[in-house]
């Protein structure tokens, strides 16, 4: 498999972001298509289409949109997820900043499927490119009288707005993400079967559906080709239809973003991305800092699919690829990744609050030289103790990737701890640590 | 005899609301009413009230800018501190100097580098992370995944991510970090607009529809 | 078990015992009904839950169609998770033992471990669980975290930060119940802290509830502080007197002296909460200058004497006095000791002029609901009282009646108050012009003709916001006020109105004592002619003994140089005080009395509920109740047999005063009963306040 731009195939003309360069390489014709469907059938396309959310959880997306009240009681939201702050993710920056109106597209069309309100796209602060640009869209679809009142002569109204968020990776969860803009500290709230799903009480307590830009810009492809027609791209896997674009960084030729086919191979994508650069391929995070790290014997063939990279021991997640050469301490990464955990944790539970600082405080004991004894079974233990006990996933997150690497790479924390440095001790790996953890003697 | 124990007992007390200095300039004001159009109720408003009153107190937010806020939501001004301190890119700790240089150490960025970028400019600007120079031009700030990590190491300073477009990988790569440093300071220092206060404004502007102009 | 009207019941398993709960009751609560119980730190059962502390993890699992159980993955948590139909819960399993030891370590890493320089300690939920779930040891060899200890974060309130498990309690306390939302979280993650603005002073008028919701001693009380350890204390279930309210409390004691107050449950008067004028309110039990022994003048000084050396100057100066001796007396007197005042003046001095009105102008003011009733939902307007600082617990009612009964309040008053925080229309008045918008309001409801501009005109009121407040009011609104208005000249037309217009919406008129035992006097026919009338009749010389009982003139009258000239002028003058009075320096005689948790008693509270208050300490040195010195007196002055214990009292008050028929200890309950409730068919109940059997 290749690469498959279907998303991104015009990413690379500036045009594309305008309303007429938009128009004329065929955006809104899906709009248009679904207007004059019935709402549900609008659903129904997605249902065949097997998309799922693209933003890490997999959630087939027509539960959500079905999930909204057909008899309308309330004013109904949708809600984009656009604080993408996963480490080693960047796509949707690139969907919002080069091809942004299908984002603004896909979302009219589940107002139109959801008899929705009112929008709102919910951005992290730091992407101001990705906001202008979304902003610039949004204003062009209303001049257009492609948001507003009376879209496409309806009758129907819908409102987009956007939100800027001020700096936390919490808030994109979905749930926090509802507290961030209802004016709240970003934490999360109740779930299911603790309190009613966001499609039946979300934002202010109203049906509210919630997807990540990726999933809403699969949308118009999904309605103006129709949702079998999707679902016959990655069809060789088990239940992963469509394409999805990969975030891929670290110790490669050409980091970029790579739209591909789900049941692609890691190593087809690794390939894409130019190969590794600076040495051997070692390791690889396939989905984000918060899924299993993978060892490089083998990990080129793990295929790309929610259910099979479940199956290789690692996750889909959100498609933050992060690859890393021969000269990476593992410990080091591991480290940088609790660190990330524990200045993001909100607070709000004990196991991730606590959970997530000790073992930052462990992990940099270690990095400094002084490892104990004891370490790995304490860090494993901690890590059996925040997973499935705190209050969201950003616990779940932060023990995973601790637990992977202690499974998968064990020689590499047993010689730390042992010899109060890195095994890892060539000058390229050396280079990237920080100042006062090379500093560490025998 | 436990009121011996206490030192100080009297704390000082929260300004009434009538006695707070408003500074917000008029702009403001009427950014803040567009705004009120785009959500059912009052306190939705406080995330973007409160990048109003980063701005508009020169890109920081000290506790006038947020009991401002306070006032002009009619919320407490303990909830609104407490919003404001939740979020890593409200400045209540301190003002940062003209330019904040935020540099990614997450992830991908430390696995190109990021550590050794951290340094050049440690070295180059005479300070070190968290602090600010003493001409009060730069403040260095180690942040979080900035998520460009295909532009690893990757920093921000206001609204722009900036790269040396060379990581530790590449040939020459240290010495193209240290020569784009250079360039980089300079640029920075012949620019007089905060950096904050322009971050500040391109967030709230994002916020506003063309027809609220 | 007893279905909630319309609720329905489920069936829930609960470690393999089947039982019905009501649909949508939290699992930690439905575990109670089987004895059992889950921990918890951030669980309240009066405030949202929220399931951050994770202690309450449990296994649940649902029953399928085939019989199967399917279980979820992860554990939930009990006090968030609501009954339904085949819920199978386990709540003592081995994972959940590791769950909760689990849960434990995290909260211990961080905290100081201070036990024993800490007040909690002993009364401490973490000590507790950490002995029955946690760990036994440590694992933590990292530098925990430093933060500010002992933080006056005001003058009841101690902060100490390290201590804090970030349970929210007392940031939702401030949210939920009070309402001021002085407290919240700042910064996130293990840096997470709560805290004022800026650690400003805590201004709650409610904060000291937050020291007795927090499981550990990050809140403790500054006027408690290292006093006591709580295995030395003993406890008696008491009813606070410091206002109107009557809210249940325990007043906890070592070695005969009062130590601390803390909050008692009583859902119909204060549910659980106290006010901080109560809970602090209390010090002067232990003060220095309390009155010990019955003392006679000698020149400019006095002689002690025994209690019958006191009598018999006393009884001499106002035996026969008629019209030519008086009674003062103060809001804190039980009932037996004011009907027992009003026999011995009446009977042995043949005086009516017994006088518990210190009020300006004369009135009884009105009950017709009770406080829970304020929280019914139904439209209210809060008038000329600043509600938070006159009655405190119906000010925590009425916010939750706006908050969570959708009640819409009016609150008029001079400047802004708590009220307006919740209420949908605020009136701020010109000080001077209540009368005019009480009488404006009542036209305009009552459709007489009045114009809304008029009424601006005369209190400065916005002529929109009266009709606003007249939408608000017209269907069923209650008048409430405090009798704080007869401090003005012109209360009684004010009370009027108020009447008037509760009269044209068809809803109650509330206007409140604010005394601890105001409204008994009132009861008890004790209003009189008013202490003005009477400190006027002593400066006159019209009357020549003057008994002042528990009532310092200098505290309760504004008119300093009136009560002074009273008090000089007057021949005789006993002070009966339990506590330090300026008034001392005047008397001729000083009797020393109880306070009111110093001796047994009924107090009539501003909704004219009897609660009964019994002895918790001895009053120091010779003092005495005041009902025994009455009864004492009436022992020497008159040939009848005294009635010799409170409960005697009480069955004579009931005989007598139609509004006490029925009245006895025994029927009081644990809620104390309202009077012209159903008294006289109310069954026997263990003889205890405020029952705790």
């Amino acid at each position: 498999m290749a690469e498959y731009k279907l998303l991104l195939e015009h990413a690379d003309d500036p045009a594309y972001r305008t309303l007429a360069g938009y128009q004329a390489k065929g955006g809104y014709q899906a709009l248009r298509k679904a207007v004059g469907m019935d709402r549900q059938a609008v659903i129904d396309e997605v249902k065949k289409s097997g998309l799922r959310g693209r933003g890490g959880a997999g959630f087939p997306t027509w539960i959500k949109w079905n999930g909204i009240e057909k008899e309308k009681t309330a004013p109904h939201y949708i809600l984009c997820n656009a604080d993408e702050g996963e480490p080693g993710t960047f796509k949707d920056k690139q969907i919002m900043e080069t091809v942004p109106f299908l984002m603004v597209e896909g979302m009219t069309i589940a107002g139109w499927a959801t008899q929705g309100d009112h929008g709102y796209v919910y951005i992290r602060a730091e992407f101001c490119d990705a906001a202008k640009a979304v902003r610039q869209a949004i204003d062009e679809a209303y001049a257009a009288g492609l948001l507003g009142k009376d879209i496409l002569g309806t009758g129907w109204d819908f409102d987009l707005d956007i939100h800027l968020g001020a700096g936390s990776y919490e808030c994109g969860e979905e749930s926090a993400l509802m507290s961030s803009l209802m004016g709240e500290r970003g934490m999360p709230r109740l779930k299911f079967p603790h309190a009613p799903l966001p499609t039946v009480a979300g934002l202010w307590d109203r049906p509210t559906v919630i997807n990540n830009v990726e999933t809403y810009a699969c949308a118009p492809f999904i309605v103006e080709r129709g949702g079998d027609w999707y679902a016959t791209l990655g069809a060789s896997t088990k239940n992963s239809r469509g394409t999805k674009i990969f975030s891929v960084s670290g110790h490669l030729n050409r980091p970029g973003n790579y739209e591909i086919e789900f049941g692609t191979t890691l190593g087809e994508l690794i390939d894409l991305a130019g190969g590794v650069k600076g040495g051997a391929l070692k390791a690889c995070v396939p989905g984000g800092s918060s899924v299993q790290i993978l060892r490089g014997d083998g990990l080129r063939d793990a295929v790309i699919g929610y259910e099979e990279m479940w199956e290789a021991g690692s996750m889909v997640g959100s498609g933050g690829c992060m690859v890393l050469n021969e000269h990476t301490c593992i410990v080091s990464f591991i480290w940088r990744t609790a660190q990330f955990y524990a200045m993001e944790s909100c607070g709000k539970c004990t196991p991730c609050r606590e959970g997530t600082k000790w073992m930052l405080q462990i992990m940099e004991r270690i990095v400094r030289g002084n490892g104990q004894p004891g370490d790995m079974d304490l860090l494993m233990e901690i890590t059996k103790q925040i997973d499935g006990r705190s209050f969201c996933g950003l616990g779940d997150a932060a023990a995973w990737p601790v637990a992977a690497a202690l499974k998968v790479f064990p020689e590499e924390f047993e010689y730390f701890i042992k010899h109060g440095r890195s095994m890892i001790d060539t000058p390229q790996a050396r280079a990237l640590a920080p100042r006062w953890a090379q500093t560490v003697g025998v | 005899m436990s009121e011996l124990i206490q030192i100080g007992a009297a704390r000082p007390k929260a300004p009434q609301p009538q006695d707070l200095t408003l500074r917000w300039s008029e702009r403001a004001v009427e950014e803040l009413e567009a705004l009120k159009g785009h959500y059912p109720d009052l306190k939705s408003l406080i995330l973007p009230a409160l990048w109003i009153s980063q701005r508009e107190y020169g890109g920081h937010l000290p506790p006038e800018g947020i009991a401002e806020v306070a006032a002009r939501l009619q919320r407490t001004y303990a909830e609104i501190e407490g919003v404001a301190t939740f979020y890593s890119m409200y400045n209540t700790a301190h003002a940062p100097g003209r330019h904040m240089i935020e540099v990614c150490t997450c992830l991908s960025c430390h696995m190109c580098g990021a550590y050794r970028l951290a340094d050049i400019l440690e070295e180059k600007l005479g300070v070190k992370m968290g602090e600010t120079t003493e001409d009060g031009v730069f403040t260095l700030h180690e942040v979080e995944c900035l998520d460009a990590c295909d532009r690893a190491p990757v920093i921000q300073v206001g609204p722009d991510y900036l790269d040396p477009q060379a990581t530790l990988q590449d040939e020459g790569g240290e010495a193209k970090m240290r020569a784009w440093v250079d360039r980089l300071i300079d640029d920075l220092r012949s620019r007089p607009e905060p950096s904050s206060v322009r971050l500040a404004d391109t967030v709230v502007q994002v916020h506003v529809r063309a027809t609220e102009r | 078990m007893a279905a909630v009207a319309n609720v329905p019941l489920v069936k829930v398993s609960i470690n393999d015992v089947e039982i019905e709960v009501p649909k949508g009751e939290l699992i930690v609560e439905s575990v109670k009904r089987l004895g059992l119980e889950i921990p918890i730190f951030c669980y309240h059962p009066r405030m949202k839950p929220v399931g951050m502390c994770r202690m309450c993890l449990v296994e649940v699992g649902f029953k399928q169609q085939d019989g199967s159980v399917r279980k979820m993955p992860k554990p939930q948590a009990g006090c968030t998770l609501p009954a339904s139909e085949g819920m199978v819960v386990y709540t003592d399993t081995e994972p959940i033992h590791a769950d909760r030891r689990g849960v434990l370590e995290f909260l211990l890493i961080n905290h100081p471990l201070d036990c024993p320089i800490c007040d909690r300690g002993g009364e401490c939920p973490l000590q507790n669980n950490t002995m029955a779930y946690g760990p036994s040891t440590s694992r933590f060899i990292e530098l925990k975290r430093h933060l500010p200890k002992a933080f006056p974060l005001s003058t009841y309130v101690t902060l100490d930060l390290e201590r804090c498990i970030q349970c929210g309690r007392c940031v939702r306390f401030t949210e939920e119940i009070s309402g001021d939302h002085d407290l919240a979280f700042r910064f996130r993650g293990a840096d997470m802290q709560p805290s004022t603005f800026q650690l400003t002073d805590f201004e709650s008028k409610f904060s000291g509830n937050v020291i007795e919701i927090c499981p550990v001693g990050a809140l403790t009380s500054a006027k408690y502080r290292f006093r006591a350890r709580p295995w030395d204390l003993e406890t008696t279930p008491s009813v606070c007197t410091v206002c109107s309210n009557g809210c249940n409390v325990w007043f906890d004691h070592r070695a005969g002296k009062f130590v601390r107050i803390n909050g008692r449950a009583n859902e119909a008067v204060n549910e659980e909460w106290t006010c901080d004028k109560g809970k602090f309110g209390h010090e002067h039990y232990n003060a220095a200058d309390r009155p010990t022994q019955p003392l006679v003048r000698q020149g400019d000084g006095f002689a002690p004497t025994s209690w019958s050396g006191a009598y018999d100057p006393v009884l001499a100066a106002f035996a026969e006095g008629g019209d030519r001796v008086a009674a003062l007396v103060g809001p804190r007197v039980s009932n037996e000791a004011l009907f027992l005042l009003r026999r011995l003046f009446e009977r042995a001095f043949k005086s009516a002029r017994v006088s518990s009105n210190w009020r300006r102008t004369p009135g009884s003011g009105s009950v017709q609901g009770t406080i829970a009733d304020v929280e019914s939902g139904g439209p209210v307007l809060v008038f000329g009282t600043s509600l938070a600082d006159d009655l405190p617990i119906v000010h925590l009612r009425l916010r939750k009646g706006a908050t969570n009964a959708g009640a819409r309040v009016v609150n008029a008053f001079s400047r802004p108050t708590e009220v307006d925080r919740f209420a949908a229309v605020s009136l701020h008045y010109r000080p001077g012009s209540e009368l005019a918008l009480a009488r404006g309001l009542h036209g305009l409801l009552a459709g007489t003709g009045a114009t809304a501009e008029a009424v601006e005109a005369e209190t400065g009121v916005p002529a929109d916001r009266l009709r606003e407040a007249v939408e608000v009011l017209k269907e069923g609104g209650t008048a409430l006020s405090s009798q704080g208005l007869y401090d003005l000249s012109d209360g009684p037309q004010i009370v009027e109105a108020l009447a008037g217009i509760a009269r044209a919406t068809g809803g109650r008129s509330e206007c409140w004592a604010t005394g601890a035992n105001e409204q008994g006097a009132i009861e008890l026919g004790l209003a009189g002619e008013g202490a003005t009338a009477t400190l006027q009749a002593c400066a006159e010389g019209r009357v020549k003994a003057l008994w002042l009982v528990a009532a310092d003139p200098f505290a309760l009258h504004p008119d300093r140089a009136l009560v002074e000239r009273a008090l000089e002028t007057v021949e005789f003058l006993v002070v009966q005080s339990p506590v330090g009075s300026e008034a001392l320096a005047y008397a001729s005689v000083v009797l020393p009395t109880a306070l009111p948790a110093e001796q047994d008693g009924t107090y009539t509270n501003c909704e004219r509920r009897v609660q009964r208050v019994q002895p918790a300490v001895p009053p120091p040195g010779d003092g005495k109740p005041d009902w025994r010195v009455f009864s004492e007196c009436l022992l020497r002055a008159l040939p009848e047999t005294p009635l010799f214990n409170p409960r005697e009292v009480m069955e004579a008050i009931a005989a007598e005063v139609p509004a006490f028929a029925g009245c006895r200890y025994e029927a009081l309950g644990p809620e104390g009963t309202v009077l012209g409730g159903n008294l006289l068919d109310t069954p026997d109940e263990p003889a205890m306040v405020g029952g705790q059997a």
